[in-house]
């Protein structure tokens, strides 16, 4: 059947529970700035229907649709009463609209990069690049002003840091650190403040040598065949090692970790790719311990030591990234450690789990789309007057923090940056 | 086929990025949520009444079929592009142009999302009261076309009660204003004429809307069943007690244990029937009022009833009924929705002969519906790949509806006739009624350009 050659067999069940009620287009980013049928969740559905009954060819123009129309970030997955899975349609497509056409030859580049861990040696020659490759002589990498990029950390975080970092006294757990490549070489604060609260309460945390990019970035662009290298170094990395857990600090490779690799891995093995049943029990070993580093520490929350009382009150709003909320079902956990800083008063922002515009390379590449998107979120913040915003994506981090206008000072952080400083 | 040339012209008028030809573009105008396909030659999007009436009338002169769309919700066909043609794509005249409370109007654009509008008058206080199960998606040039309906139709009517004017283009590219602001407009009733039209008389552009002060409170009661019967008596027993809620609406056990596995409504599983009463209003009275309608449910055998106990969780019981639809779609991938009306107290008896039907043609039905207004929508389960089963389906839907006519109902309730029941209508209308109807037609689309091969058979 033409539809196992296009998608397989799992996946394309999703187009036959597709009812067409539109549900979905109420809650697509994309599709409310847009407001075309192609750009909403039900119309790419009906593309992929099409594609499989070979009645529409993956032409120039679908290609263009799934890529500029989509942030993948979910919502008309955990929207749709009838469950499907939209985000994996959409994927599945984009990797073989990628066969067809290739990848842009920024992307590839970077997917090389990211996928070999070159960057370890070369980050400041990386940051030259990124900043000149995707210029574009406008001083803008799409909709994300330059100035607003944050510098490179001066050295990647995972050379600042000893392989183990003890507890004080005997560990109550030891788990694994998957730092992904934001705090690597974007927010070594992030990492600092991991590695200073989890021993703090008398976690011992382990951060393997070596780690690359999670590969969802790559996946997600459709590049299956380069995210496999990640996958797999990942598995080599952390998979069979005595832990408690693996902890995550970002969002987004959280829900690779935990939800895709599996995923992909049965699909790719489903449609005749290379891949072992046995690469597919240990993504799913590994996924059952991936937990959000804030879902760990509320988890334990009486392993914390008191925490000291800010000098001066801090209103802070929380963002829900997409790849939290909607990826893995976090939400209430974040909420419930900021709540539980003396000082700190919790104010909850209308439509935090709307989705930022950034989509990682998609404000690059589909700025007009994004920085819509984005102002919607700005606005929210903004309506709160809050002193600091909390989100545990360093992707979401870079988008809010670059369109922020400054209104009132506010600083973007991640929820235990704010915990790292009343345990100071 | 749409020439080049007028494709050229259609560019002219809205600007070449509103033209849409592509063959993946036309084939996503070609469906709404029925099981109906088909394809348009091209999507147009206008921004404005001025480029509508020039659209329509470069079709006038063409003799090119036309249909308006919004949102593509619609359950009956009615939205599917069956001649081809040019699809006039409404979702971007989006504005809500006029908000006088003062005078409870709001003056709207037809690509306004029913939902949206709810949300910006709810700042006001006020409220716009229509609200089919779509309402998040669904837009207002779609329920004014359908006269959609909703739970609280009930109590407060269904959208043609609603609408006091509007602004049209008719079929030659001419526009004309109906009704108003204020209410008794004299001449013909010609906005009564156009809602409901299904988009074959006229192009609304613009429409005057009624709206009210929201209610003072509200309270949410759940109430299950072990047999439907026992549920259907209880309806006719409030009403007959002189107590009009806001709304009734029940759910037989497929559609519970649907909705119950997808949202956790707490509906339990082996219920026969739940019923959903909502009664609003001014506070003074309504704990008497609830106590009341708890008594007549225990008459009537109810297993267990309560009211929602806040916002919440009143919220998360109109979750599982507004998305009643989507949940059943788990169940097997496809499903057809039969809207009938019959007389409230033949809801029983229907029913009973729904499900007869169901065992006839061995297809699973699931039940949601109206059941104040006497509107059931049997909705029927099947797999469209399954030939055989598609062609059962569609004999079990016309039969269900002839079986509503039967018993002194209607073949539509809100969804329209559009492509489905075209065959149906004769069911519940004699063919001077219909000759009727097409003389209207006749007077207001003499080409039949206006989304044509609807309602009607040839």
């Amino acid at each position: 059947m033409e539809t196992n050659r296009v998608l397989s067999e799992q996946t394309s069940e999703n187009i036959y529970h597709c009812i067409k009620c539109g549900l979905c287009l109420a809650h697509c980013p994309a599709y409310k700035e847009i407001l075309l049928e192609e750009a909403s969740p039900r119309g790419k559905v009906q593309i992929s229907k099409f594609i499989a009954e070979g009645d529409l060819s993956l032409s120039e123009e679908v290609k263009e649709t799934l890529f500029s129309t989509c942030l993948l970030c979910g919502s008309c997955v955990v929207n749709c009463p009838s469950g499907v899975h939209g985000a994996h349609l959409i994927s599945g497509l984009r990797w073989r609209a990628v066969q067809k056409y290739g990848v842009d030859w920024r992307k590839k580049v970077l997917f090389q990069i990211l996928s070999s861990g070159w960057m370890m040696s070369g980050s400041a020659w990386f940051a030259r690049w990124a900043r000149k490759g995707f210029g574009d002589f406008k001083f803008q990498a799409g909709a994300l002003p330059l100035e607003k990029i944050p510098r490179m950390n001066d050295k990647p975080f995972s050379t600042t840091v000893s392989e183990v970092v003890e507890s004080p006294g005997e560990a109550k757990a030891r788990v694994l650190y998957f730092h992904g490549c934001a705090t690597n070489y974007l927010y070594g604060g992030i990492g600092k403040a991991v590695v200073d609260v989890l021993p703090k309460m008398g976690v011992e945390v382990r951060i393997p040598k070596d780690q690359i990019c999670c590969g969802l970035p790559i996946f997600l662009s459709g590049d299956r065949a380069s995210s496999l290298n990640c996958i797999r170094k990942t598995l080599e990395i952390f998979n069979g090692k005595e832990a408690d857990a693996i902890i995550v600090d970002c969002a987004t490779c959280g829900a690779a970790l935990k939800n895709e690799y599996p995923y992909l891995l049965q699909e790719l093995r489903d449609l005749g790719e290379k891949v072992s049943e046995k690469e597919i029990a240990a993504a799913k070993d590994m996924a059952a311990k991936v937990k959000d580093v804030t879902v760990f520490i509320d988890e334990h929350k009486e392993w914390l030591p008191p925490l000291r009382k800010r000098e001066s009150n801090l209103r802070v709003a929380y963002h829900d990234p997409c790849h939290l909320v909607k990826g893995q079902k976090v939400s209430a956990q974040p909420r419930n450690l900021l709540s539980s800083i003396p000082g700190v008063e919790y104010v909850e922002m209308a439509s935090a789990d709307a989705c930022c515009g950034g989509g990682g390379a998609f404000q690059v590449e589909h700025a007009e789309t994004s920085r819509k998107i984005t102002k919607r979120k700005i606005d929210s913040i903004n309506a709160v007057k809050v002193d600091a915003v909390a989100t545990c994506c360093p992707g979401c981090n870079l988008t809010i923090s670059a369109h922020l206008n400054g209104e009132r000072p506010m600083e973007v952080l991640h929820p235990v940056q704010l915990l790292q400083r009343s345990l100071a | 086929m749409v020439e080049n040339e007028v494709i050229e012209e259609l560019r002219n008028i809205v600007g070449a990025e509103d033209v849409l030809t592509s063959e993946m573009q036309t084939r996503l105008y070609g469906y709404d949520a029925s099981l109906f396909r088909a394809k348009p030659d091209c999507v147009v999007l206008p921004d404005s009444t001025e480029e509508v009436s020039r659209v329509v009338a470069l079709a006038h002169r063409r003799r090119i079929p036309l249909i308006a769309r919004g949102a593509g919700t619609n359950l009956s066909g009615g939205s599917v592009p069956s001649a081809g043609g040019i699809v006039l794509q409404f979702s971007r005249m989006n504005r809500i142009l006029d908000i006088d409370t003062e005078n409870q109007r709001v003056v709207v654009e037809p690509g306004v999302v029913t939902l949206d509008l709810k949300n910006v008058l709810a700042k006001y206080g006020c409220v716009y009261q229509p609200d089919p199960a779509s309402e998040k998606v669904a837009t207002m040039g779609g329920n004014f076309g359908e006269n959609s309906g909703g739970p609280h139709c009930l109590k407060y009517g269904v959208t043609s009660n609603h609408v006091l004017g509007a602004e049209a283009v008719l079929s030659n590219g001419q526009i004309i204003q109906v009704g108003g602001k204020a209410l008794d407009m004299p001449g013909y009733d010609l906005t009564g004429l156009l809602v409901g039209s299904e988009g074959t008389l006229g192009i609304v552009t613009k429409m005057i809307l009624r709206i009210m002060p929201k209610g003072e409170a509200v309270k949410t009661m759940m109430a299950i069943f072990n047999t439907l019967e026992d549920g259907g008596n209880t309806v006719s027993a409030i009403i007959a007690d002189g107590i009009v809620p806001a709304t009734l609406e029940m759910l037989d056990n497929l559609t519970i244990k649907a909705v119950e596995e997808a949202f956790h409504v707490g509906f339990p599983l082996d219920a026969a029937a739940v019923l959903l009463i909502e009664i609003d209003g001014l506070r003074d009275g309504m704990e008497r009022l609830t106590e009341r309608i708890i008594e007549i449910c225990r008459r009537n055998n109810v297993r267990e009833v309560k009211a929602a106990k806040d916002e919440a969780e009143r919220a998360k019981l109109w979750a599982g009924r507004k998305g009643a639809f989507g949940a059943i779609g788990k169940l097997r991938p496809n499903y057809l929705v039969c809207d009938g009306t019959v007389p409230r107290t033949e809801l029983p008896a229907v029913l009973a002969g729904v499900m007869e039907i169901g065992k006839k043609y061995n297809l699973p039905i699931a039940n949601v519906f109206h059941a104040g207004d006497g509107n059931l929508h049997p909705l029927i389960l099947f797999d469209e790949r399954d030939r055989d089963e598609l062609a059962r389906v569609h004999r079990a839907g016309m039969e269900i509806l002839k079986l509503c006519a039967d018993h002194g109902g209607a073949i539509s309730g809100e969804h329209g006739v559009g492509t489905e029941k075209k065959e149906a209508l004769s069911f519940v209308l004699g063919p001077l009624d219909i000759a009727a109807m097409k003389t209207v037609k006749q007077a207001f689309d003499p080409e039949g350009i206006l989304n044509p091969e609807k309602i009607f058979m040839n």
